[in-house]
């Protein structure tokens, strides 16, 4: 009996990670395919679909304004976050706290679509003209919440007796954070910020309404999936992108774990 | 100079407060409360061809009631987030039962195997779907290939269907976990009690086991039913007609149709309704609780 159980729970597993991943593994095998079409029989193996990304201007700009994007966002919203975090940790209980933990949920539930929306007309009514800006202004807004979350899952372990010695022996606060406090939470932001980043890096709907004439990659993406003859590129593009942001993935598990150990 | 500002920072907790929360309360206010602001007074105004007129109406939301479509497409919307939430749930719970209880070996990488996907472009596995499902796809060509069907089949792409498993692939590994936080958490012995009195292992677990992980089971309605409702990426890569969702409706005023009263009306019917669930659900279980399990 209990082996029957033991087996259906095996079994299920085995379904259960299948389906995540399988239609990423397929996504990264179809790349390779040396046909037009984007489905079976398997013709050859050929890289040419990678060739045409790496020679197609408008993709490899719509990666460099992705990149772009990430990058600001990343720096705006980890040290945003991380000075919040330190607030919400160190002063447990402060006039409002309660409103402020709602609001720090609420870009994480509202709907994407009227996010969006929202800031393209507000956009519109104070005159600032769509472009990568207003996406870095909605992509901090979205990466904020998830940045503030992760640094005071970090810092309700710390350790603040260093930073006691730090003053005791006669640190003042700005050498105390810059030397003890900063090292001693590198890896947390080091997460904070990978997390922002890959958010941002794939975030397509808010962008959808936000951007300009310049699009992020997945915006890009997103106008071009309808056409059947891109298929074959953009499945080259997805599987550059799906090895990149699951790089990313492992390096910021590795951080965190480092710095847990630490 | 840098002396006396550390003293004035010293003395006064509140300044402190303020300088640590600012950055976030700025771009909270100014890029989530104001553009919220926005499209209530933009739902209150009315269009013209191209221009806004700021006259108080309440003519969008007599339209939003009066045409058949919007609120049949609302109810759908609805429908799809509630099997997805669901089905995410369905297949989710097992899986981190089976990680709390059963596995030994492995555990944080078999837990982190499943974060990789849901941080992976979310646009990716849509698209991954649409290339699975669609009518020259690859599951229609391993069918074709198998000699199972004549002809490829043509209701697996562009349907509610295809949209709701795209759905429940997006959001169910993120689910694990939450779940699999509440299950490890558990008090093991309350179960041995619960066996000891005579219970049988259904009952264990409904009576102990699911009652104790339902702060989880509130966060999952919350992180995926309510983000969900507003989708409109995924329907208008895999839905087609019948899938067709309330988002895109709203994607279609503010850009094809090109009336923004009226889109915002639409967005603000579902903002209230996003709104009144989360407050809800947060009065059950409470913004800390919820961020712990995030």
């Amino acid at each position: 009996m209990s082996l029957l159980i033991n087996r259906l729970h095996f079994g299920y597993m085995f379904f259960y990670y299948s389906f995540t991943f399988a239609p990423l593994i397929i996504l990264v095998i179809f790349s390779f395919n040396d046909s037009v079409r984007v489905g079976l029989p398997f013709k050859a193996f050929s890289l040419k679909w990678y060739a045409e990304v790496l020679s197609d201007p408008t993709i490899l700009s719509a990666i460099a304004n992705s990149l772009l994007v990430g990058a600001i966002v990343t720096l705006l919203a980890t040290s945003g976050g991380t000075a919040a975090a330190f607030v919400l940790v160190r002063h447990p209980s402060f006039l409002g706290r309660k409103a402020f933990n709602t609001l720090v949920l609420i870009p994480i539930v509202i709907p994407p679509v009227v996010l969006g929306v929202s800031l393209l007309i507000f956009f519109h009514a104070i005159g600032l003209e769509l472009s990568l800006v207003t996406v870095i202004l909605a992509h901090t807004l979205i990466t904020l919440p998830f940045s503030l979350l992760v640094m005071v899952a970090r810092l309700i372990g710390f350790d603040r007796s260093l930073e006691e010695a730090a003053m005791d022996l006669g640190a003042d606060e700005f050498r105390t954070f810059l030397k003890v406090t900063l090292p001693l939470i590198f890896p947390g932001v080091l997460a904070a910020a990978i997390l922002a980043f890959t958010i941002s890096f794939g975030e397509v709907a808010v962008a959808f309404f936000t951007i300009g004439y310049q699009p992020t990659l997945p915006v890009y993406i997103f106008g071009e999936v309808r056409l059947p003859t891109r298929l074959p590129v953009l499945t080259a593009v997805s599987a550059l992108t799906l090895s990149f942001s699951s790089g990313l993935v492992v390096a910021s598990e590795i951080t965190r774990r480092v710095g847990e150990k630490r | 100079m840098r002396e006396k500002f550390l003293q004035f920072f010293r003395r006064k907790v509140e300044l402190r407060i303020f300088s640590g929360l600012s950055f976030s309360l700025v771009w909270f206010l100014l890029f989530l409360i104001v553009p919220i602001a926005v499209i209530f007074l933009y739902s209150f105004w009315r269009q013209e061809y191209i221009s806004i007129i700021p006259q108080f109406t309440i003519d969008n939301y007599a339209q939003f009631l009066a045409n058949p479509i919007h609120i049949p497409l609302f109810l759908r919307s609805l429908g799809i987030s509630a099997a997805v939430t669901m089905g995410s749930i369905g297949l989710a719970y097992p899986a981190a039962y089976f990680l709390a209880f059963r596995v030994r070996k492995y555990k944080i990488p078999l837990l982190l195997a499943l974060m990789a996907p849901f941080w992976t472009s979310y646009l990716l596995i849509v698209y991954a779907w649409k290339i699975i499902l669609g009518y020259d796809g690859i599951l229609n060509s391993l069918l074709l290939n198998l000699r199972l069907v004549e002809q490829p089949v043509d209701l697996l792409l562009y349907s509610p269907f295809a949209v709701i498993i795209t759905l429940i692939h997006i959001w169910s590994p993120w689910l694990v976990l939450p779940l699999y936080a509440s299950l490890e958490k558990m008090d093991k012995s309350l179960l041995e009690a619960a066996m000891d009195l005579g219970a049988t292992p259904t009952q264990a677990f409904l009576r102990v086991t699911l009652p104790l992980t339902w702060p989880a089971l509130i966060v999952a309605v919350l992180f995926v039913f309510v983000p969900t409702v507003g989708e409109f990426v995924t329907p208008a890569l895999v839905g087609g007609p019948q899938g067709y969702m309330y988002g895109n409706l709203i994607e279609n005023y503010f850009h094809l149709g090109f009336n923004w009263p009226l889109g915002s009306s639409l967005a603000f019917v579902m903002l209230a309704l996003v709104m009144v669930m989360t407050l809800l659900l947060l009065r059950t279980v409470g913004p800390d609780k919820v961020m712990e399990s995030l």
